[in-house]
């Protein structure tokens, strides 16, 4: 049999091992130390000058952490979001991680598109600078002009991912992030586009307010890389804008002073219970939706804090909601895995390829392929 | 009683990580494989790619180490010959190139002459293509072979299948659906989404009269 790394391009070989041998982090004298070679060996395969053997081959997957077939796969994409991430949170190893995961997934994501024959459409809302004056006017003027564009009104919006995903066309993923302390990502790439990572650890009406808030840096400031850490107050003048559209952005000023007048009409007063529901309504937490109320001076300032000290708490929610406190319906799973589950059905990748590319366990794959319907013998007009 | 294929001539298994999975998920891999009585073998890059134990839900670390120790499957590494065929295989043009474990898999049983134990579907292809005359099996005909039914019984052979399904997930081609659906019965059936919409229709089907 005549060796596959006789055949295969050298010099885009060399390029996947470079690439692969960043996105593990590892400079050439690191990496060269670990394969037990010279530094400009390395360079030599790096650079294509010399054909890569097994070898060779077998340890630098082991050592960057790849599978030899990624290294090979004429379809692999090569992203370079990670370093983007670095000049705003240097020392933070759960970012540093967040920020590989949301590179891969992204890498992947086009990778899927490739091999399938779609290509992304994406609809950005047009971007627009922050001004003088007033941040959470401009925050409020621009979630309206992005709700009349996507011509949803003043209503609740109970799925954000499907809209971002369908409506604008951004890659957003879903995915346990650290210790919990991360609330998601935004990335932009003239070539990828706009990308998305939300920490599935978090309650979905969380997840709710973090996309929106990546949507506010899309809108605003899309050229810079952002971490979500909802722990730190917002400092910066683009932090802030973020921050206030997502909550004008889930929660119109317009709507939440309409609602509120007509619960409050209802019993002469607004009370827990009226929280619960209308936040249920609007799919945000309620402490999200009682700090909005009180940015709309319709309740005192400080009354979620008060609310909290008397004992508000998730059990009361879950009095009032009953199975519906803690329930995912009418939210549809990110749009990577559908391209997955149809690379799957239509053969073209193996369970451990797509396991690999998206970086999942394989019995969750394949539970989402169940769902899916992605299985040989799962189509409708089969029945 | 099942059209499982394994045979005695088969001595030489080597598994899949799709179907270490499957039996992992069942809880019950050291009686299945005590009564499967022969040499059970699983590449080490195979072996990585099983990181779940999908019936504890916990780190699978523990519970391969302790077959290991048991001696019921043995981890086995390429040589430089299976290497080059391996690199073939994940290299290969797509949509017939593999990943590495099941690339692992195959080039082990091609060089080593075992039997190859796999339900990877992509994989199953590549391997009519790559080795037309090397002989497959999968999960379903481990879990329901002969030596387990004499060893086990049929109930357990039904509780096996069940909890790989239910647990692992695992996959069944539309072929051999109508005969696990008859094994398992409606009830059990209705709990195993990776069965597909084969059980639910033959299920109502039935029901229609």
């Amino acid at each position: 049999m005549t060796n596959l790394l006789d055949r295969i391009d050298p010099i885009q070989l060399g390029e996947r091992l470079r690439s692969a041998r960043a996105r593990a982090g590892l400079t050439q004298q690191d990496a060269a130390e670990k394969l037990g070679m010279a530094r400009t060996t390395l360079i030599t395969l790096e650079k294509g000058q010399r054909r890569v053997r097994s070898e060779e081959l077998k340890d630098m997957a082991e050592v960057y952490g790849c599978s030899v077939n990624a290294l090979l796969r004429p379809h692999s994409v090569s992203v370079s979001l990670v370093p983007r991430f670095r000049s705003i949170a240097p020392d933070e190893e759960d970012a540093a991680d967040a920020a590989v995961l949301l590179n891969d997934l992204a890498g992947s994501q086009v990778e899927l598109e490739n091999i399938l024959g779609i290509s992304a459409r994406p609809q950005y809302p047009p971007e627009r600078s922050i001004g003088p004056g007033d941040i959470r006017d401009q925050a409020e003027d621009a979630a309206l002009e992005t709700r009349q564009r996507l011509g949803i009104g003043l209503g609740p919006i109970p799925d954000i991912v499907s809209l971002l995903e369908l409506e604008f066309g951004i890659r957003v993923f879903i995915r346990p992030l650290g210790a919990g302390r991360i609330s998601g990502l935004f990335a932009f790439d003239d070539q990828i586009g706009a990308c998305i990572l939300l920490n599935k650890n978090h309650p979905r009406e969380r997840r709710a307010m973090t996309a929106a808030h990546e949507l506010g840096h899309l809108i605003a400031t899309r050229n810079q890389p952002d971490v979500v850490d909802f722990h730190a107050a917002p400092q910066s003048r683009e932090e802030r804008f973020a921050a206030a559209f997502s909550y004008s952005f889930l929660m119109p000023a317009a709507f939440v002073r309409r609602r509120f007048a007509e619960l409050r009409q209802e019993t002469g007063a607004f009370s827990p219970r009226h929280l619960i529901l209308l936040a249920h309504q609007l799919s945000v937490s309620e402490e999200a939706l009682c700090r909005r109320i009180e940015e709309l001076n319709l309740l005192p300032s400080g009354t979620w804090d008060s609310l909290r000290d008397r004992g508000f708490s998730g059990d009361l929610v879950r009095q009032v909601l009953g199975d519906r406190a803690t329930s995912e319906e009418s939210t549809f799973p990110p749009r990577v895995w559908y391209l997955a589950g149809e690379a799957y059905r239509r053969g073209l990748l193996s369970e451990g390829q797509i396991a690999r590319m998206l970086k999942t366990d394989r019995v969750e794959l394949r539970a989402m392929f169940d769902a899916l319907g992605a299985e040989e013998g799962a189509e409708l007009d089969s029945l | 009683m099942t059209p499982s294929k394994l045979r005695s001539a088969h001595e030489r298994l080597v598994l899949d990580a799709s179907v270490l999975i499957n039996i992992l998920g069942t809880g019950r891999s050291n009686i299945i494989l005590q009564a499967l009585n022969r040499i059970v073998l699983v590449d080490e890059i195979a072996l990585r790619e099983v990181t779940i134990d999908p019936f504890s839900g916990e780190s699978s670390a523990t519970v391969l180490s302790d077959l290991r120790q048991s001696g019921l499957i043995e981890v086995i590494s390429m040589g430089n010959e299976a290497y080059e065929m391996f690199i073939s295989l994940t290299g290969g043009d797509p949509p017939d190139d593999l990943d590495d474990g099941e690339a692992a898999t195959l080039a082990q049983a091609a060089f080593g002459n075992y039997v190859a134990v796999i339900d990877e579907r992509k994989a199953v292809r590549v391997s009519g293509i790559q080795f037309p005359e090397l002989e497959l099996l999968n999960s379903l005909d481990l879990l329901t072979s002969q030596e387990l039914l004499e060893q086990n019984g049929r109930d357990a052979i039904v509780d096996f299948v069940h909890l790989a399904l239910r647990n692992a997930r695992m996959r069944v081609p539309p072929s051999e659906r109508p005969w696990i659906v008859n094994l398992l019965g409606d009830d059990r059936a209705r709990e195993c989404p990776s069965l597909g919409f084969y059980s639910i229709t033959a299920m109502e089907k039935r029901r229609l009269g």
